[in-house]
């Protein structure tokens, strides 16, 4: 990690232009409706800092710059601070932070105590001091409100500007510093502050899963027609629930009852045709028919191992093909094929 | 049939073996049920077949049967002790039959049955009418012979208990698992409850016994009186372990009715996990809105406010409600001060001012807000450098914050009101606050029309605070 330690400076000499426009930039800002640090818009120049640290070392937006930025705006005394801060600490002590370039900055306007400051480290990331006694800095973020927190990009432009009281702090100072190190989109970082709900089932969906689950360990477990049922059980509250009517016609091409395995891989190829189960499912089907149906069954197969090769299943329901139709040869090489393959598959797993 | 039969018995069948040779003992002792003993003579020798019509022919009637039975190889569970009596005994000790065909390795956790070669217990050694040469039909009292939980008492039983389909999650045999569980836990409940498995950011916070796959600290697993088969309803059942919580709704004058009421803790925190910390459901305000969408009545007799209404029609909003943090002023679970206020804040219009008693403004707020006299850095609410907040506030009579500003939203700026209570009548008074680029002003009842600017400050009439009750 390469925080500084205690108030090692990154900054070296500030000027009386720094000075200039960081007064400016605050007069600037007084003139403007928006309110609290939040105006800061992602990607806008951050405001100029012209700060000391407690050593006297100049503190500077420009000398930031190369660095990830963690601007605190708050008070060691503050309590709301304190908490703030021990979620920093908590989101930076993160391996993932390690290879990367982050400097934290506290701009306080009260002189700090030793007391303070060691109370409020808890002996851990200890950020770069940056005295503000006239609110200059406070005043060109327009901070209202303590604390209040700015992720800086290395190229010095905004990241994020957030109220440090938020209950999602640690989140979105985490993806804020994921975007600043270049490991997570604009996108994805919109999302996330806009923690928009992962879509849910409706509660019939999610029972039907449920019971389509129960199925299928009944299935494993050799109670087929109690698997049958549930699976009935589960299309009941959702018709198109793929892995039930899979299930179901499985059962029942097991118990060889021909037309209603049929009826069920059907229903999956209405809702997705090409779903390689349920064409596999049917031609298995068209086969155990055989007579006319063996040709729509090939026909099947073909397609299915045009879009995949490796399909195991299908070089098995091919060779059963080729039996039908009296070609053993032909039939041997499919089976063997589907075998080989089956033993590659069980090696690589 | 012996090897459909192997092929349902699978790892199992020593156990058949040795539950063939556990009956063998009752066969040789003339106790042999379905072989009741012929009317005629027994045989005093080796004879071809023991299953007879008038001897033991009822053994190989039965739907399922065991391999050797199926065969009618007697002997290769059987032998004679005494041919004369028509005796016989069991070609190896009960224990040790079983295991001579059926020899399977047995995983750390053993069916108490199996460990004492009782297989029996569960099986008939020469055939059934259930699968696995069971005593009885698997789902439908098997196991409930011995474990006699009655289930089926309970309001909420879980769906393989109620089918009977113990096997689902217990091996009948052995496992590698604590209580004959098929798998590791973690993984057993979501083999069914895949949607539990938290996806993407979901996973962002998920609750500790989840994240342990420790299903059961909150659900019983066969059936219980609450709903999802939940050990105790909420919130009796969450504070068993959050006892901070637990404390705290005790001992505070104000509770959350959200806590005790409807779904308890699972009305604003997701059970399982949440993209969101403390596994809220929703953002804030969104969660609190949710019930705030209309007046609701405390327990104290208090009509609270339709919140929803007033955050639609008032855009001007209080920070921590933009930014979706209603918790930053409010406890969500119970508190000291009245509308589960976080820190002390006066509820009257007038309040001589102290730090203290305006806790709550300035856990947010700095403090020099109101209390430096001068200042540029520190507020837009200036005459020149004057901190007009200080002049309002450092009073005798001093204004509470919520004097001039609406503590959730108005229309304003600044969430300015639009008009302050004047004495017990009702009698509102309006503010008419105008902004202007550099500055604003009012023209309450409270004093006469004023103006400020912060560029170009405007004359006043002196009116200097008296510094009672300022730190």
């Amino acid at each position: 990690m390469s925080h500084r330690p205690k108030n090692t400076a990154v900054i070296s000499a500030v000027t009386g232009r720094w000075l200039l426009l960081s007064i400016a930039a605050c007069a600037l800002s007084w003139s403007n409706s928006s309110l609290a640090v939040t105006h800061l818009q992602r990607g806008a120049e951050a405001p100029p800092l012209a700060l000391k640290d407690r050593n006297g070392a100049e503190v500077t937006t420009a000398k930031l710059r190369d660095h990830v930025v963690v601007l605190v705006f708050g008070e060691l005394y503050h309590e709301k601070t304190q908490q703030a801060w021990a979620t920093i600490q908590s989101v930076l002590a993160e391996d993932r932070w390690t290879a990367q370039s982050i400097v934290t900055v506290l701009v306080t306007a009260r002189e700090p105590r030793e007391e303070d400051l060691k109370a409020f480290t808890g002996g851990r990331v200890q950020p770069t001091l940056a005295r503000d006694p006239d609110r200059q800095a406070f005043g060109a973020y327009r901070v209202t409100a303590m604390p209040s927190i700015v992720v800086l990009g290395r190229d010095g432009r905004v990241v994020n500007a957030m109220a440090g009281l938020i209950p999602r702090l640690g989140d979105i100072l985490t993806d804020s510093l994921l975007f600043a190190c270049g490991k997570l989109t604009a996108e994805a970082l919109d999302r996330s502050l806009k923690a928009v709900p992962t879509t849910q089932a409706s509660e019939p969906e999610i029972r039907a899963d449920r019971i389509a689950q129960l199925a299928s360990q009944l299935a494993r477990r050799d109670l087929p027609e109690m698997a049958a049922d549930k699976y009935r059980e589960a299309l009941a509250l959702n018709t198109r629930h793929r892995a039930a009517h899979l299930g179901l016609a499985t059962l029942l091409l097991g118990q060889r009852h021909l037309s209603e395995a049929e009826a069920q891989f059907r229903a999956v190829l209405a809702d997705q045709p090409d779903s390689t189960q349920a064409a596999l499912g049917l031609a298995f089907v068209q086969t155990l028919r055989g007579g006319a149906e063996l040709d729509t069954a090939e026909q099947a197969v073909r397609a299915v191992l045009a879009r995949n090769p490796s399909q195991a299943r299908a070089h098995y329901l091919m060779g059963l093909i080729f039996e039908q139709r009296n070609k053993p040869q032909e039939a041997a090489a499919s089976f063997k094929k589907a075998s080989e393959l089956l033993l590659d598959r069980a090696e690589q797993e | 049939m012996w090897i459909g039969l192997c092929r349902w018995l699978g790892t199992c069948g020593w156990l058949v073996a040795t539950t063939t040779l556990v009956s063998s003992v009752a066969f040789a002792a003339g106790a042999d049920a379905p072989a009741a003993p012929p009317a005629t003579a027994k045989p005093t020798k080796v004879t071809e077949t023991c299953v007879t019509e008038v001897c033991h022919g009822a053994i190989v009637a039965r739907k399922v049967q065991h391999g050797p039975s199926a065969q009618q190889k007697c002997l290769a569970c059987h032998q004679y002790a005494d041919p004369l009596a028509h005796h016989f005994q069991l070609v190896s000790e009960p224990n040790e039959l079983c295991r001579k065909c059926h020899n399977i390795a047995l995983r750390t956790t053993v069916h108490s049955p199996v460990a004492k070669g009782q297989c029996t217990g569960c099986h008939d050694p020469h055939g059934s009418d259930f699968k696995g040469i069971l005593l009885a039909d698997p789902t439908r009292g098997l196991c409930v012979t011995c474990h006699k939980q009655n289930f089926a008492s309970k309001k909420f039983v879980h769906g393989p208990v109620a089918i009977g389909a113990c096997i689902l999650c217990h091996e009948p045999h052995s496992s590698w698992q604590p209580k004959l569980l098929t798998q590791t836990p973690d993984k057993l409940c979501v083999g069914c409850h895949n949607e539990l498995v938290p996806k993407g950011d979901e996973a962002r916070h998920v609750h500790a016994p989840v994240k342990d796959g420790n299903c059961t600290a909150c659900h019983d697993a066969h059936a219980s009186d609450a709903k999802y088969q939940l050990r105790a309803a909420a919130p009796a059942l969450c504070l068993n372990c959050h006892k901070d919580t637990a404390k705290l709704l005790a001992s505070s004058k104000v509770t959350h009715g959200a806590v005790q009421d409807g779904a308890g803790c699972a009305a604003c925190h997701s059970p399982h996990f949440s993209q969101l910390p403390k596994l809220q459901r929703s953002t804030q305000p969104q969660e609190c809105l949710a019930c705030h969408d209309k007046p609701l009545k405390t327990a104290a007799g208090v009509t609270l406010t339709n919140l929803a209404a007033l955050l639609k029609d008032n855009p001007q909003q209080h920070g921590p409600i933009r930014e979706g943090a209603c918790t930053a002023c409010h406890q969500p679970h119970a508190a000291e001060n009245f509308r589960l206020l976080t820190s002390e804040y006066p509820p009257e219009f007038y309040a001589s001012f102290n730090l203290d008693r305006y806790a709550l403004c300035f856990k947010c707020h700095i403090p020099d807000l109101v209390l430096k006299q001068q200042g540029t850095g520190l507020t837009r609410f200036r005459n020149g450098d004057t901190n007009l907040h200080w002049l309002h506030v450092n009073r005798e009579k001093g204004r509470t914050c919520r004097a001039c500003h609406e503590v959730h939203a108005s229309k304003n700026p600044f969430h300015i009101r639009d008009s302050v209570p004047f004495g017990n009548a009702g009698w509102m008074l309006e503010i008419a606050y105008k902004q202007t680029p550099a500055g604003g002003g009012c023209s309450p009842g409270c004093h006469t029309a004023r103006a400020y600017d912060r560029d170009h400050p405007i004359a006043q009439p002196s009116t200097a605070p008296s510094t009672k009750g300022t730190p």
